[in-house]
């Protein structure tokens, strides 16, 4: 059974940031990991996609979201176009407007943590100070 | 037999006889009753002139239809094809098939629904309704999602937790239009023979959900009267824009009653009260604000404010030509070295950068250290302030 895969939109390569312990949660459980930035490098060990077409999966099992919701509206086609199972728009990243839309493209949303949905508690990838 | 059924063959008995038309429709009427044929004419006033099945001619008025059904050859096909079938999995099969076909999906869903209850681990029927298997049980996606702590709630599957904290906004939404309807009528009568009795109304509100609507109908007030009662009936309640809006017109009500009225409003109702709205103003470009701020300061009673308002003893502030308030001009060159002075800023109009003694900082910085007045010089305010820091730290250590 093929793993399931999970691109990161607004990844971060700075420990502290929720876009950088999911990278860290996802990947722990087992998940194929595409964190997308529009600065690219890398983050984690993982290289960094500058858009989501770059994502060299076809459809992937779910794309998770840590930008601002303006931001997300902008790239909620490209998500459709891409193709997921599950939208996952993390506190912070809804908003009345961003779910309206994804429905209209054809997409799940789901509010909530998507860290937490994965059975990790984000306090636990604090680094110790 | 399934109710789906049994209005399939409802239909298909109106169309027994002959269904000879291409295309036929269903009048739903709003007394519950519906019609099924072809419209062959409209009346002067919208009238549906329509032919049955067995070549009756009736007239519906646009009043009597709730709605028109458009039905099709394909639909007519379907009805007279799954009547005369028997109710096994395999014509169930081959129905989803010919439905497929057809493009009549509902019907092909309908057809799952009944294979699956025949054969419940039909995989293709499954998985085309929506199933997934999960832990080897077939579920569904709403039923997952349930196993994950997710709900389906406001067009998003969403945490329990955030859907009782979203019903609670609502809810508090209601309540709050709901004060804003009341308390606007109640302003109205303000103006008439029942200005007593709004009056009493408005000053007995003591839900925090008023706040809102107090805040509202504030902001658009004029008479002074009414907005003291606002302001005395929003003060007291327990609703986070009490404070904000009594720390907002206490720095920028033109009144100075009404700035006092709210500041003692603060210190009676909202201890402890934050500084950082106070000291921020301290840095502002009008003087008469930074002013405002050090006499509110003053009541607040801090001692913490002491920094910021040492600093905050001389400011500077720029002014176009004749704009300077008259005797503040002298005041550019400070006590304490700090230089101010005049600039010049395209031809003919000049902008003065004047340094000004603030009066109301340096009372309140006399009433915040208990008496001590070095007027207008900051470093011998900061010198003094140090020192009483040094002080409370020996005499720390000495408790200890």
């Amino acid at each position: 059974m093929s793993k399931p895969t999970v691109a990161i939109i607004g990844a971060s390569t700075d420990r502290k940031k929720f876009g950088n312990k999911s990278v860290r949660a996802h990947a722990a459980q087992g998940f194929d990991v595409y964190p997308v930035n529009p600065k690219g490098g890398e983050i984690e060990g993982f290289s960094v996609y500058q858009n989501l077409r770059d994502v060299p999966v076809q459809r992937l099992s779910r794309v998770s979201l840590y930008i601002p919701p303006m931001v997300g509206l902008s790239l909620l086609e490209e998500i459709a176009a891409k193709g997921c199972d599950e939208l996952w728009l993390n506190p912070g990243s809804d908003s009345e407007e961003l779910v309206a839309k994804a429905h209209e493209l054809g997409l799940e949303p789901i509010v909530a943590c998507s860290i937490v949905d994965v059975g990790i508690n984000p306090h636990e990838l604090n680094d110790p100070e | 037999m399934n109710t789906l059924t049994s209005i399939i063959l409802t239909i298909a008995c109106s169309l027994l006889l002959a269904v000879s038309r291409a295309q036929a429709d269903v009048y739903e009427l709003k007394d519950g009753g519906q019609i099924t044929g072809a419209l062959i004419d409209r009346g002067g006033n919208g009238e549906y002139v329509v032919e049955t099945a067995d070549g009756a001619t009736v007239t519906l008025t646009r009043k009597q239809v709730r709605r028109i059904v458009a039905q099709d050859e394909r639909y007519l096909e379907y009805v007279k094809l799954n009547r005369s079938l028997p109710d096994t999995a395999a014509t169930h099969r081959k129905m989803i098939d010919w439905c497929k076909k057809a493009k009549l999906h509902q019907l092909a869903d309908h057809h799952r629904r009944r294979l699956l209850e025949l054969e419940p681990n039909d995989e293709q029927a499954r998985v085309s309704l929506g199933f997934q298997r999960h832990h080897g049980h077939w579920l569904t996606q709403d039923e997952i999602m349930v196993e994950r702590g997710l709900v389906r709630f406001d067009g998003a599957y969403r945490t329990t937790q955030d859907i009782a904290l979203r019903e609670n906004e609502k809810e508090q939404e209601i309540e709050e239009t709901d004060w804003l309807r009341k308390i606007r009528r109640w302003r109205g009568w303000l103006d008439n023979r029942r200005s007593t009795e709004a009056a009493q109304m408005i000053s007995e509100t003591n839900d925090p959900h008023a706040a809102p609507a107090l805040v509202k109908i504030l902001g658009n007030e004029r008479d002074q009267q009414v907005r003291d009662l606002l302001i005395e009936t929003l003060a007291p309640l327990r609703h986070p824009l009490a404070p904000t809006t009594m720390v907002d017109l206490s720095l920028n009500d033109p009144d100075r009653e009404v700035r006092l009225q709210c500041l003692g409003h603060l210190i009676r109702y909202h201890q402890p009260i934050s500084l950082v709205p106070y000291v921020k103003v301290l840095k502002h470009r009008d003087n008469e604000m930074v002013n405002r701020a050090a006499e509110a300061l003053q009541e607040i009673g801090n001692a913490e404010a002491i920094s910021p308002l040492i600093d905050a003893l001389v400011t500077s502030h720029k002014y176009k030509n004749g704009d300077a308030p008259p005797g503040d001009m002298n005041a550019s060159f400070s006590r304490d070295g700090n230089g101010g002075g005049g600039l010049s800023m395209g031809g003919s109009q000049k902008i003065h950068k004047i340094d000004q003694r603030n009066l109301e900082v340096r009372r309140a910085l006399v009433e915040l250290s208990g008496g001590q007045d070095f007027e207008y010089n900051s470093r011998a305010w900061r010198r003094w302030y140090i020192n009483q820091q040094v002080h409370e730290y020996v005499d720390a250590r000495r408790d200890k």
